[in-house]
């Protein structure tokens, strides 16, 4: 398996992250993900890593081409990461994103469940701090959220894997035929749909991605919803709730994004849309629709990357991305305008980008398959997709009425790692086959014809006309939009408001009297006790103790070790025992 | 600010000096993709909507419009708090 395991070598690159300091740092930040993406070339498709614990038939590397591709995009973009997070002098960000990586490669890799789930956990819980490290209250609270709803799926997840173990004796991690579905089955597809943020389970991802740090932003929008695509294209193939799921998801991320204020926050609900082309893919379970969603997984890694990058860039230079609150920044983050605006065009899917030939596979293969009501919801989501990405986004905060606020582009290595990005964007719809020869299902697809290069425009330049008729009623405005998270964060404010208004004083309350009372009663009682141990309980123990100590000396004193006065009392005990004998 | 940054200002600033000039380029295109459709061959779409010439055209103007005002319609009725709603929740 190249040189060693992925996951290895990030955890080594996450201590090195930990322990160097200055230019020994920065080159080790660089050249850990540098070499994984390396070794992943070198890998060839087998099983690896096998080791038997508790009984337990563990295999830490099963690689294939599904995995491969995978991991190709993960080890890429945790390059491009960790290039854009050079100058954060907060050492503790790329140890948990590298520690985040590290994880996903493990569950990209793993064999049977239980590896997969240890990796899944340490997924989870060192992502979460990359939204603690922001250190503001808000995304404290947020992290804590983050990390409820991530060991609530985790639970999920190991009770569906325990009943499977139970069920079958078997942890093997393989394809599930939705005939043979059963509970054990679905709290896997579960737990792995939560992480793939699948409504009504997706609440976690808008609330804390925009809550991260601007590098955490771009490392957690690649990982988490991947890794759970990869592991229902592996496992869940052709279930049906997958593929109406999946195009109720791309409308849903879609609506909101409409309506969102914060840039990062717009995005992150484009992650819920843009992820539910893939959870679609994997629900219509033909070859090419799992190849699109693969395909998809892998453009959307890098375009979603550069656009957290772009808008994290106005985030650090301004200290804001609410789109109210911005405007007319184009004179002064040109560049950062230009990286976002190919991220934006990427993921609208414009001809010659990557978008147009990933997202183009899964719509076709909902056509294909017959779906048709699936198509037609995945190209509505496009056309929602390109009027607030592609157009809203930038318009609000690169154009539309200046803010005056002070900007300028960010430092270099951040604009290093966006051009990176920008140049797969372009690359991947340039020269598609550099993308399809790693696709895992052996088909035919040619995204560059007359017709669908036609609808694409027609899609695009449509859009805009909307966009055009409806600009004024456009403009975002601040507020906060309700979401499904308001079914918990409401209850759980409630339960906390009531502590506060009458747990937290009774027991304050049981405290004052506690020592108020109870401690005088205690003292007192201590002092009774005191005197009843000195009179009552030394004494007997003292008098038994003065008993003993004069036995001991009554009989010490028949101890004279004179001969006579052993034969006396002798004879006086033979006589004794002759008077019983007698009188009896 | 190198060059770069300076070509790209300078190209938006010429654009938006002439927002007539990039009007009738856009309506233009508009037209000319309409026109493409009508031309560009097609082969046994899986849809009625693949037959139509300038379908996606209409597809892509009614879905904007309408999903724009459908969503900014149900925020403005039942989604939209203050920004701070939850904070003063869980701030008590």
């Amino acid at each position: 398996m190249g040189i060693m395991h992925p996951a290895l070598l990030f955890v080594i690159g996450a201590v090195l992250a930990a322990v160097l300091n200055g230019t020994a740092r920065k080159v080790a930040l660089v050249a850990i993900p540098a070499v994984a993406f390396v070794n992943v070339g070198l890998m060839e498709p087998g099983t690896y890593g096998e080791l038997s614990y508790l009984g337990f038939h563990l295999v830490t590397g099963q690689v294939d081409k599904l995995s491969l591709v995978f991991l190709h995009v993960f080890t890429l973009m945790a390059l491009i990461g960790a290039i854009y997070g050079l100058h954060v002098a907060d050492r503790w960000q790329p140890v948990s994103g590298f520690l985040y990586v590290a994880g996903s490669l493990g569950v990209t890799l793993a064999g049977d469940y239980l590896t997969l789930f240890i990796f899944w956990e340490l997924m989870a819980f060192s992502s979460a701090f990359l939204i603690f490290l922001r250190r503001r209250p808000e995304s404290l609270r947020a992290g804590f959220r983050y990390l409820l709803m991530h060991t609530l799926g985790g639970l999920v997840l190991m009770a569906g894997i325990f009943l499977r173990w139970q069920q079958t004796g078997d942890l093997a991690f393989g394809p599930i035929a939705p005939e043979a579905a059963n509970l054990a089955a679905y709290l896997i597809l579960i737990g792995f749909a939560l992480n793939a943020a699948v409504p009504p389970i997706h609440a976690w991802l808008p609330d804390a991605y925009p809550e991260s740090t601007v590098m955490g932003g771009v490392f957690m929008c690649a990982f988490t919803t991947k890794t759970a695509v990869y592991v229902l294209a592996r496992g869940f193939a052709g279930y049906e709730v997958l593929a109406i799921l999946g195009a109720i998801m791309t409308l849903y991320g879609v609506a909101y994004a409409i309506i969102e204020n914060d840039g990062r926050r717009i995005l992150a609900y484009h992650i819920v849309s843009q992820v539910g082309y893939m959870v679609c893919g994997v629900g219509i379970g033909t070859a090419l629709a799992v190849n699109g969603a693969v395909a998809h997984a892998y453009a959307h890694i890098l375009y979603k990357a550069l656009l957290f990058m772009g808008v994290g860039a106005v985030l650090e230079m301004t200290g804001t991305c609410k789109l109210s609150e911005l405007g007319g920044l184009y004179k002064r983050m040109p560049l950062a305008l230009v990286a976002t605006v190919i991220g934006g065009i990427a993921i609208s899917g414009f001809p010659l980008t990557s978008g147009f030939i990933s997202k183009s596979m899964v719509i076709a293969g909902a056509g294909e398959a017959g779906r048709t009501v699936l198509m037609l919801m995945l190209t509505l989501a496009a056309v929602g997709t390109f009027l607030s990405v592609g157009i809203k986004l930038p318009y609000y905060i690169w154009f539309g009425k200046d803010s005056g606020v002070e900007a300028k582009d960010p430092p270099a290595n951040m604009l290093v790692a966006m051009g990176i990005a920008a140049f797969f964007c372009i690359f991947l719809g340039v020269y598609p086959d550099y993308l399809y020869k790693m696709l895992p299902l052996p088909v035919e697809y040619h995204p560059y014809t007359a017709y669908h290069f036609s609808e694409t425009i027609q899609l695009l330049g449509f859009t805009g006309l909307g966009f055009y008729l409806l600009r004024k009623k456009m403009t975002p405005k601040p507020k906060l939009n309700l979401d499904v998270d308001w079914l918990y964060r409401t209850p759980a404010s409630t339960l906390m408001r009531w502590d506060k208004g009458w747990v937290s004083p009774a027991n304050e309350w049981v405290g004052e009297v506690y020592r108020r009372v109870g401690y005088r009663f205690a003292l007192a009682s201590a002092a009774f006790w005191s005197r009843f141990d000195a009179n009552a309980i030394d004494g007997v123990v003292d008098g038994l103790a003065t008993s003993v100590r004069d036995t001991g000396d009554l009989v010490r004193r028949t101890q004279t070790g004179r001969i006579q006065q052993y034969i006396a009392f002798g004879v006086a005990a033979l006589f004794a025992v002759l008077a019983v004998a007698v009188s009896f | 600010m190198s060059a770069l940054p300076r070509a790209v200002v300078a190209a938006l600033d010429a654009m938006r000096e002439r927002p007539h000039v990039l009007r009738a380029v856009f309506f233009g295109a508009l037209v000319l993709f309409v026109l493409f459709d009508v031309f560009a061959p097609r082969h046994g779409g899986h849809f009625i909507g693949d037959r139509i010439r300038g379908f996606w055209a209409l597809f892509a103007l009614a879905g904007c419009v309408g999903m724009a005002k459908l969503i900014k319609g149900v925020a403005h009725l039942w989604l939209e708090r203050p920004v701070d709603f939850y904070d003063r929740k869980e701030e008590g």
